[in-house]
C-alpha cells in the first residue's frame, strides 16, 4: 500500500477507486475544505466534525461508483450539501441574533478597523438567505470553481456565476455604505 | 450586466472566513478510522465473493457496497422487499408498477423492480443480449432519474452482477441494483436516463419511462421486532471451533461486548436477521471497533451460508458503543435454532510510541536500512525491520516504506513522520496506515510518500493507530419465528 499526496486530483481519484487504501490522499486534500464548509454552514464545531465524518464515509462508499470525469469536487460537495441539509432538517435553526458569530483571528484584532470591517462583512453574509450563504460558502470557503458549484448545486454554470456576482456586488455595496 | 467582483473584495471575503480549521487530532482520528474502514470493506468483499465456474458458468461478480441507511429513528417501521432490501413503510412507499423494458440493436434493458421511500430510490436492472466488447469506447457518465419538472436525481451507488453463458463473461445476463436520490413524496413518474449501458459508448442514449404506485401491505415482507436477548461469554472463553486457534492472547479485552438481535424477516428462500454489536468499554468507539470473524451455524453445527447486507440503521451517535449489522441467510434447509458467533474483534488502541532514524545527508530512492528497532507497545512486540526510501508518481514525491513484524499479529498500524520537512512549496499531511488487514499475518509493510518531502537527516517517526485482534467467542442463539 502506498499513500500519495495530491498532485493531480483525477489521478488520485482513479487511484483511490482502484485501491481504496489510496483514499487517504483524497481525504488529505479535502478534509479541511469540507470541515470549513460544514463549520460555516452550521456555526458549530461539533456539528462540523460530525458532518465531516459522515461526508467522508459517504464519499468512501460512493467512490467505487463515481464515474464522472472532472468536477470531482462538485460530486464531493453535492454529498456535503445533502448531509448538511439533512442536518438542518433535524436541528432547530438558531435565530440569527442568537447565532454565534464566527471568531476573528487574533492577528486581525490588531487592527481594529479591519477587524470591524470583517465582522460587518460576516454579519452581512449571515443576513443573506440560506441559498445565498451557501453559494458564498461554496465559492469562498470550499474554493470551488463555478463549474464545480454548478454541479454541486445542480444548477447551470452561468446562473451560478450571475447569482454570485450579484451577491458579491450587493455585499460590497452594503459594506461600502456603512463606511461612507 | 453583472461585473466580475474585484479581486481585492473577493480576497476580503475569503479572509473573513479564515478563522476555523479542523482540529488536527480530529483530522488524524477520522483519517485512521476511514482507512480502517477501507480494510473492513475489502474484507466484506472477499467474504461474500461467489464462485466463478467455467462450463455451465455462472459468473457472479459482486460489487458490495456497504452503504448503511442513514435514518434518525430506530423505531421507524421498516419492511423488506426481496431484491430491494429494507424500505420505510408508510404512506409514501412506492413500488414500480410493472417491469419496463426497452430494446435497441438487439440489446434489451429491463427495469425489473423499483422502490421509492423517503430515503432513496432503488431500481433493479437487467440487460440481455449484450456481448462484451473488449475495445469498446469507454463511456462513464452515470445514469440519472429525471422528474417531470426537470429535477435530476443522481445515482448514489450500484451493485453489479453477471450470470454468464458457457462462454464466460462475454455474454449473458447483466444485473445491477441502482440507488438514486429519493423521489419526492407523491411523485409517481420518472424517466431513467442512461447515457450508455455497460460503459460502452457504442450503446448510447437509453431512456426508460418509470411508473410507480403506492405499495400494498402484501407486497412487503414484515420485519418482526425481536425481544431484547443478549448473550455474552467472556472473551477468554475458548473458541468452539477447534480448527481455528488464535495465534496468541493478550491482556487487552473488550468489556461488556454483547450481540443484540433486533429484528427478523422470513423470505421465501431465507431469512434476514438484524441486530447490533454493543459494548460498554469506554476505550473503544464504534469507529475503532469491528468484529472480524463472524460465523453462523445451525443446530447441527453446520456452517450457514449468509452474507452481510445493508442494515436498516447506522449508528450516528459516536458516543453509543453500538455497531448495527444485518445478515441474509441464504436457504432454509437448516435445522434451527441458529447460532451467531463472533470469534475475533479488531479494536484500535490509543497507545503510541516514537523512534528516531537517521537517513543521512543524501539518501537515495531505493536505499534500504536494516534498522531492527524494537518497540514494545502494550503487550505487543513491534519490530521495525527495514526502512526504505521510496518515490511516488513524480520525482518530487518521496517517503518511506517500513517492514514491520508484530508479535502477536496486529491488524494494522501507522508510522508517520512527526515533523516532516518540505522543500519548495510542499505542504504537509498525513500518510501511513497499512498492516495485516484481513489476514492474520506477523510481517507486513506500510508506506507513504509526500510532495516535496525531504527525507534527509534525523527523523522522528510515530507509531500509532494500532489495530489489534481480540479473540474469544461471543455468541447468541436465534430461533426464527416463521
Amino acid at each position: 500500500m502506498q499513500m500519495t499526496q495530491i498532485t493531480d486530483e483525477l489521478t488520485l481519484v482513479r487511484a483511490a477507486q482502484a485501491d481504496v487504501q489510496a483514499f487517504g490522499a483524497l481525504y488529505d486534500h479535502y478534509v479541511q475544505r469540507i470541515y470549513r464548509f460544514c463549520y460555516y454552514r452550521t456555526n458549530n464545531k461539533a456539528d462540523a466534525e460530525d458532518l465531516t465524518a459522515q461526508i467522508f464515509l459517504a464519499v468512501l462508499e460512493g467512490l467505487p461508483h463515481y464515474r464522472q470525469e472532472g468536477h470531482f469536487a462538485g460530486w464531493v460537495f453535492s454529498i456535503a450539501r445533502n448531509k448538511i441539509n439533512d442536518h438542518h432538517r433535524r436541528v432547530v435553526p438558531i435565530p440569527l441574533d442568537e447565532a454565534d458569530l464566527l471568531p476573528l483571528n487574533a492577528d486581525l484584532e490588531i487592527n481594529a478597523e479591519i477587524s470591524q470591517r470583517k465582522e460587518r462583512l460576516l454579519n452581512l453574509i449571515q443576513m443573506l438567505t440560506d441559498d445565498e450563504r451557501e453559494i458564498i460558502h461554496l465559492r469562498y470557503v470550499a474554493e470551488l470553481t463555478f463549474a464545480e458549484i454548478a454541479q454541486a448545486m445542480k444548477k447551470n454554470e452561468d446562473a451560478v456565476k450571475k447569482m454570485l456576482y450579484r451577491l458579491v456586488a450587493r455585499l460590497k455595496e452594503k459594506l461600502e455604505a456603512d463606511y461612507e | 450586466m453583472n461585473e466580475h467582483p474585484s479581486p481585492e473584495f473577493e480576497k476580503e471575503i475569503r479572509e473573513s472566513f479564515d478563522a476555523s480549521h479542523a482540529n488536527p487530532e480530529f483530522v488524524r482520528e477520522l483519517r485512521a478510522s476511514l482507512l480502517e474502514r477501507t480494510k473492513m470493506k475489502n474484507r466484506n468483499r472477499s467474504f461474500i465473493r461467489l464462485t466463478w465456474t467455467v462450463g455451465f458458468a455462472a459468473l457472479l461478480i459482486i460489487v458490495f457496497v456497504a452503504s448503511p441507511r442513514v435514518v434518525t429513528a430506530l423505531k421507524q417501521l421498516f419492511g423488506y422487499v426481496p431484491g430491494i432490501g429494507y424500505v420505510e413503510q408508510g404512506n409514501f412507499l412506492r413500488l414500480l408498477s410493472a417491469p419496463v423494458s426497452v430494446e435497441k440493436n438487439g440489446v434489451t434493458l429491463i427495469i425489473e423492480k423499483g422502490a421509492a421511500d423517503s430515503q432513496q430510490t432503488v431500481l433493479l436492472q437487467r440487460i440481455e443480449g449484450y456481448t462484451f466488447q473488449e475495445d469498446a469506447p469507454l463511456c462513464d457518465t452515470p445514469a440519472q432519474l429525471v422528474l417531470l419538472d426537470g429535477t435530476v436525481l443522481n445515482l448514489i451507488s450500484f451493485e453489479a452482477t453477471h450470470e454468464g453463458d458457457k462462454g464466460g463473461p462475454a455474454s449473458g445476463s447483466y444485473y445491477s441494483r441502482n440507488v438514486f436520490e429519493a423521489l419526492p413524496a407523491q411523485t409517481l413518474e420518472a424517466t431513467l436516463q442512461i447515457p450508455c449501458i455497460m460503459y460502452n459508448d457504442n450503446y448510447p442514449d437509453w431512456q426508460v419511462e418509470l411508473q410507480f404506485e403506492y405499495a400494498d401491505e402484501e407486497q412487503i415482507v414484515p420485519v418482526i421486532e425481536l425481544p431484547t436477548i443478549e448473550f455474552e461469554l467472556p472473551s477468554d472463553t475458548p473458541p468452539t471451533d477447534l480448527t481455528t486457534t488464535p495465534p496468541s492472547s493478550t491482556e487487552i479485552a473488550l468489556e461488556g461486548f454483547t450481540i443484540v438481535l433486533e429484528s427478523e424477516a422470513s423470505l421465501p428462500d431465507g431469512y434476514i436477521i438484524t441486530g447490533s454489536y454493543q459494548w460498554t468499554d469506554p476505550r473503544f468507539a464504534p469507529s475503532s471497533t469491528q468484529p472480524s470473524n463472524v460465523q453462523i451455524t445451525d443446530a447441527n453445527g453446520i456452517q450457514v451460508n449468509f452474507k452481510p447486507i445493508d442494515p436498516m440503521t447506522r449508528n450516528d451517535e459516536p458516543s453509543m458503543k453500538r455497531l448495527p449489522f444485518a445478515f441474509e441467510i441464504i436457504g432454509k434447509d437448516y435445522t434451527v435454532p441458529f447460532t451467531i458467533s463472533v470469534k475475533s474483534i479488531v479494536v484500535r488502541i490509543t497507545d503510541t510510541a516514537t523512534f528516531q532514524f537517521d537517513a543521512g545527508a543524501n539518501p537515495q530512492v531505493g536505499q534500504a536500512w536494516n534498522v531492527n528497532v524494537n518497540i514494545p507497545i502494550n503487550e505487543y512486540d513491534i519490530n521495525i525491520q527495514t526502512i526504505e526510501l521510496i518515490s511516488g508518481e513524480t520525482p518530487t514525491q518521496l517517503g518511506f516504506r517500513f517492514t514491520v513484524d508484530a508479535q502477536p499479529a496486529i491488524a494494522y498500524l501507522s508510522i508517520l513522520d512527526l515533523n516532516p520537512i518540505f522543500t519548495g512549496n510542499g505542504y504537509g499531511g498525513g500518510g501511513g496506515g497499512g498492516g495485516g488487514g484481513a489476514e492474520v499475518v506477523d510481517t507486513f509493510t506500510t508506506s507513504w510518500v509526500l510532495d516535496n518531502y525531504s527525507p534527509a537527516g534525523v527523523k522522528t517517526f510515530a507509531v500509532s493507530n494500532i489495530g489489534i485482534f481480540i479473540y474469544g467467542t461471543w455468541q447468541v442463539s436465534w430461533q426464527p419465528k416463521q
